[in-house]
């Protein structure tokens, strides 16, 4: 009986010490990782924890480019327009403005230079709110990030944007660095806007345009529709659903 | 007589703490009439709109005046406004980020299209388009000269080192085969494995590896076929642009044959139709109700209201028969101003004759 007291006492000895011994290595582990990586490859650590943030960055650059160049089709040309017409609630861009007692209007056309502008703006912020760094600045390497620079050009049916947001990542004497990103999202922004000064031309000299016939001869590249709300009038352009984009004229009430 | 001394006193008091407010804080009283007078003009706001009224000075990036926008020229001139290699017609001058000329139609020379040529290819466009796009413009100034300009251009096979390619004799350095397709220059080596499809009005062309074109099918845009990729996968066809079923109010008979349901049926490419909410004319047409313009889009069907609600405007159509071409009906209508003023002086027997 005593003989088998003592068997229990060893083994609960034995449990103990490795309980301890298991706890020493768990508090341990961030070091002897180190020491291990040290020796065997830390600038491939480096390197996959940067293509983690490359994701990251990526990823908010399409669904931000994405969204805005979406919402700015819908606003009619400009975000969160100061100057607008409303349709079902929704502030669209007022792009021709009423002449009083005359059927005809003054045309304020959308540039491809000022809408560059107005988009790289906006994705400017949308971006730097996206992009979440603190998760990879917890980790054993330090992380340095500049200033996002972002360049976008609007093309007839793409955005191409270019992305410069220099990231570094350092772990004792290795260093690793990203490279630009380049993104197209292929939304016919750029023939949106030719199409709408193309409307707003004809609208200004003659107080009407001809939805049906233009529809017609762009042999279902795209579908205007001509909406009433009184006294407002919006044209929308739809290319078969890809991309839309909201025209408001101002009427007389 | 001291009682009315005492209420004369307490009168002055009152009075004279009113007049002396009023004087001492001449500011508060000002102030409150300029802030209901919110006029104000943003010749660029932060947003990138311009001439924008009644907005804030923090709004505002450049151009801020504490006037109506009716008071600034550049906010009230009406011109045309070069851009992006395109005219637009009646622009406000502040809201011309391009070239901006005084005549509001666009008759000046900047304007006017020019020959373009561009590849094999010649269509009317701006010179700094045609220019942006790699071409060279020539005299010709309408249409059918500009297509002139084109078909006058030999084409052929062009033969260098590279391999052949069908194309126009001026743009071949090399040697080039005036009107021979490269499959029967000796030393070409073309294929058909890849063709690739392209629209030429609306005819429907395939082309071989080295670009000699194939007339593949002409598409009968009379029977709705349009010769277009409209899904945009870059694979050209002829299309079925009709719509086979379209919409029918079945209580009004539109097209006065006197069954009330056989309205919806197929309609072609191009034709448009009128849909009641009710009888029309003669009185018949309900009060509340509008008139509606149909019209088959490029296979969709499209509805537009006539008017703005109020029936000012009416939907009118008419069917023309082309037995010859063999098209039972074609359908165009359109809407139009609703004249009822007129009805109106019928009244009055000075307008009867």
């Amino acid at each position: 009986m005593l003989k088998k007291r003592g068997q229990v006492s060893t083994f609960v000895i034995i449990g103990v010490l490795v309980l301890f011994v298991f706890i020493f290595v768990f508090m341990l582990r961030d070091s002897i990782r180190e020491k291990f990586r040290g020796t065997v490859d830390r600038e491939g650590y480096l390197i996959s924890q940067m293509n983690q943030i490359k994701k990251t960055i990526n990823t908010c650059l399409v669904k931000e480019t994405d969204k805005a160049v979406k919402l700015l089709g819908e606003s009619g040309g400009y975000f969160n327009p100061e100057d607008y017409v409303t349709y079902h609630g929704t502030k669209i861009a007022k792009l021709c403005e009423n002449i009083p007692q005359e059927k005809i209007c003054n045309a304020k056309p959308l540039s491809i230079e000022n809408t560059n502008k107005v988009l790289k703006n906006y994705l400017q912020t949308e971006i730097k709110n996206c992009i979440d760094l603190n998760p990879y600045r917890k980790k054993d390497y330090t992380l340095e990030a500049g200033e996002l620079n972002l360049d976008v050009s609007i093309k007839e049916t793409e955005i191409i944007t270019q992305l410069n947001y220099p990231i570094t990542l350092k772990l004792d004497n290795t260093e690793v660095k990203n490279e630009e990103i380049i993104n197209n999202v292929k939304m016919p922004l750029g023939k949106a806007i030719q199409l709408t000064n193309t409307i707003l031309s004809e609208e200004a000299i003659t107080g009407n345009f001809d939805v049906m016939t233009m529809s017609l001869l762009s042999k279902g590249e795209y579908t205007i529709r001509e909406r009433k709300s009184y006294p407002n009038k919006f044209y929308m352009i739809d290319y078969n659903g890809l991309y839309k984009f909201n025209i408001g004229i101002e009427g007389e009430a | 007589m001291k009682k009315s001394l005492v209420l004369f006193q307490i009168y002055l008091i009152i009075t004279l703490s009113i007049v002396f407010t009023l004087l001492l804080n001449p500011q508060n009283v000002s102030a409150e009439t300029t802030t209901q007078d919110t006029a104000s003009c943003c010749a660029k706001a932060k947003n990138g709109q311009s001439c924008v009224g009644g907005i804030t000075q923090e709004q505002c990036e450049q151009g801020y005046s504490p006037v109506s926008c009716d008071n600034l020229n550049e906010c009230k001139n009406r011109g045309c406004c070069k851009l992006d290699g395109n005219c637009v017609k009646g622009v406000l001058q502040g809201s011309c980020s391009g070239e901006y000329y005084n005549d509001a139609e666009c008759n000046i020379g900047q304007c006017q299209p020019k020959c373009c040529v561009l590849g094999n290819g010649c269509s009317l466009m701006g010179e700094e388009k045609c220019q942006e796009l790699g071409g060279t413009t020539n005299d010709a100034a309408d249409i059918g000269s500009c297509n002139q300009v084109c078909e006058s251009r030999s084409k052929g096979c062009c033969k260098s080192e590279e391999g052949c390619s069908y194309a126009s004799g001026d743009n071949c350095g090399e040697e080039f085969f005036t009107n021979q397709a490269c499959t029967r220059v000796s030393g070409c080596t073309c294929n058909n494995d890849n063709p690739t499809t392209a629209c030429s009005g609306n005819d429907l062309y395939s082309y071989d590896s080295c670009g000699n074109p194939t007339l593949k099918e002409r598409c009968d845009a009379r029977a709705g076929s349009i010769c277009g990729d409209k899904d945009g996968d870059g694979k050209y066809s002829c299309e079925d642009m009709n719509c086979k079923n379209t919409q029918d109010n079945p209580l009004v008979d539109e097209n006065g044959d006197g069954v009330l349901n056989n309205d919806g049926n197929l309609r072609k490419n191009g034709e448009s139709w009128c849909e009641y909410q009710s009888a029309v004319g003669l009185g018949l047409d309900l009060p509340g109700t509008s008139h509606y313009l149909h019209a088959c889009i490029n296979g969709k069907e499209e509805v537009q209201m006539c008017g703005e609600g109020n029936r000012n405007k009416i939907c009118v159509y008419d069917n023309s028969e082309q037995t010859a071409l063999n098209y039972i009906q074609d359908s165009r209508a359109m809407c139009i101003d609703n004249d009822y003023q007129e009805c109106l002086s019928c009244n009055d027997e000075n307008n009867l004759k």
